[in-house]
This record gives structure tokens, sequence and C-alpha cells, in this order.
């Protein structure tokens, strides 16, 4: 349930966004001109930060899990609250992926 | 660095706090009921009816780190502390009795077992009232991350 491994598709966004495709097409008011440079800048960045977010929830639920089960001083309702932040995040990061492929597609069949 | 997703789960957080509160409470009810029986005298006490006192907890709702952005203007609970209740212990006549002081009276605890059922109860619904709040403020993310697709 919790143990999902979503390394390989944090390497496979990684891979797509690193090409500073994505990074270049930013707009230029969104932070771009005159804010410092930080580390999560682009929109790739973002999304890996998300990403490792998600990641991270998901390893949150298997701790309090295994924490539960072997008698760790880890209570019911943290566990589903875990699950419930967890399950959020991921349909969130579902979503999110599914406008990205869709506006993939769409620009892939656009006619020029 | 901003924490992504960071600010939605602020309700989940404060709900969590407050079932963990309820908990707390269930817990010290138990232990009223566990010590209803308890005798004594005028030199070993018997058990004091225990309470909990709830307080607001505005910032680090439930010991969770990363608990950032949100409205800010919404707190969680946690006890404050359990205190014991200092009404006079009621007495009854019986020297026979191991604990009977010298006027053969035994002092017994200042539970009353009626009034830790009613207790028991406004903690089970309370309880049962976080989770529904849960469930509904889950459902609403849901509902608004559903709606990304369709727009």
């Amino acid at each position: 349930m919790s143990g999902l491994d979503i390394g390989g598709a944090q390497g496979l966004l990684g891979a797509l966004t690193r090409p500073r495709l994505l990074g270049d097409m930013a707009p230029a008011g969104s932070g771009g001109e005159g804010a410092p440079k930080t580390a999560a800048s682009g929109f790739g960045d973002a999304l890996y930060d998300a990403l490792g977010r998600v990641n991270q929830l998901q390893q949150d639920v298997r701790a309090k899990a295994q924490g539960i089960m072997t008698g760790e001083p880890v209570e019911l309702h943290e566990l589903m609250t875990s699950i419930g932040k967890s399950e959020v995040a991921f349909n969130l990061m579902l979503e999110v992926r599914n406008k990205l492929v869709d506006a993939w597609d769409k620009i892939s069949r656009a006619v020029v | 660095m901003t924490d992504p997703l960071g600010g939605i789960f602020q309700g989940m957080d404060i709900i969590a706090s407050g079932l963990k509160a309820e908990m707390q409470r269930s817990e010290v009810v138990a232990s009223n009921f566990a010590n209803m029986a308890s005798t004594g005298n005028e030199k070993s006490l018997p058990y004091r009816r225990r309470s909990v006192e709830f307080e607001e907890v505005l910032d680090g709702i439930s010991g969770l780190k990363g608990v950032s952005g949100g409205s800010g203007v919404a707190s969680g609970v946690r006890v404050s502390k359990v205190v014991e209740d200092q009404s006079e212990f009621p007495r009854f006549y019986d020297p026979g009795n191991p604990k009977a002081g010298a006027d053969g009276f035994v002092w017994t605890t200042n539970v009353d077992m009626l009034h830790e059922l009613v207790d028991m109860q406004q903690v089970e619904r309370t309880f049962n009232a976080s989770l529904q709040a849960m469930r509904a403020y889950r459902g609403m993310l849901q509902n608004t991350i559903s709606n990304i697709s369709r727009t």
C-alpha cells in the first residue's frame, strides 16, 4: 500500500524536465527577472520537489504502519491522518501528471 | 524553500490534534472508572477523580514539522494538564474494613459513576464528530482535485 516506490517516476520526470526546455519557457513575470535565483526556480524543479514530498508522505505512512505493528507508540488516528494526506497528495500528483501528459499530447499533435 | 503541499493539510492536522486530545481524555475517564472502588482514610487518601484541561495550540500542531501555509487563523488543541478534583471524599461507616479509621469510617473516592458515564459519552461523540470532520475535509480536497481534470 505505502511501499510504492516512485523513485523511477522521479528519475523519468527529472530527465524530462532537466533539459532547460520547460525552464526557459517560464514567463519572465513569474519570478524570473529580479527575483533571487533559488534552488527551486523552474517548473521542473517545483515538480521535482512536489514529487519528493509525495514520496515522503508515503514513506511516513509506511513508517507509521510499521510502528503500529511493532508496538511503537504510534496512535491509530495518526496513521489514518497520514494515509489521508498521502492519498490526497498522490491523487493531486496524478492529476498534475495527467494535465502534463495532456498538454504534451496536444503539442505533439499540433499542425505546423 | 516553501513546502509543496504544505498548507492544504492544515485542517487535517488540526482535526488530528482534536482526536489526540479526546483520546487522552478517554484515558483519564478510563482511569476514573478503574479506580472507582478505591478506599482510604485520613492517612492514606483514596483516589481523586481526575479531569483534563484543554488549551489552544497555535503553532506546531500535533507536533508535526512542515505545517506551513494555511490561513493561520485556525488552531489545534492539546491537553494542557490533568487536574484532580478537590471535592470532599464521601465516607461510610464500616468498622470491620481494614481501611477504617479510629471512628470506624472509611473514605471512598469522589468519582461519580454517572458523571463519568456522561463524560465518556461526550468523548465518544466528540471523537466521532472529529472523524466526520476529517472525512468531510478529505472529501473537499478530493473533489477539488478531481475538478482539475474537468477544467
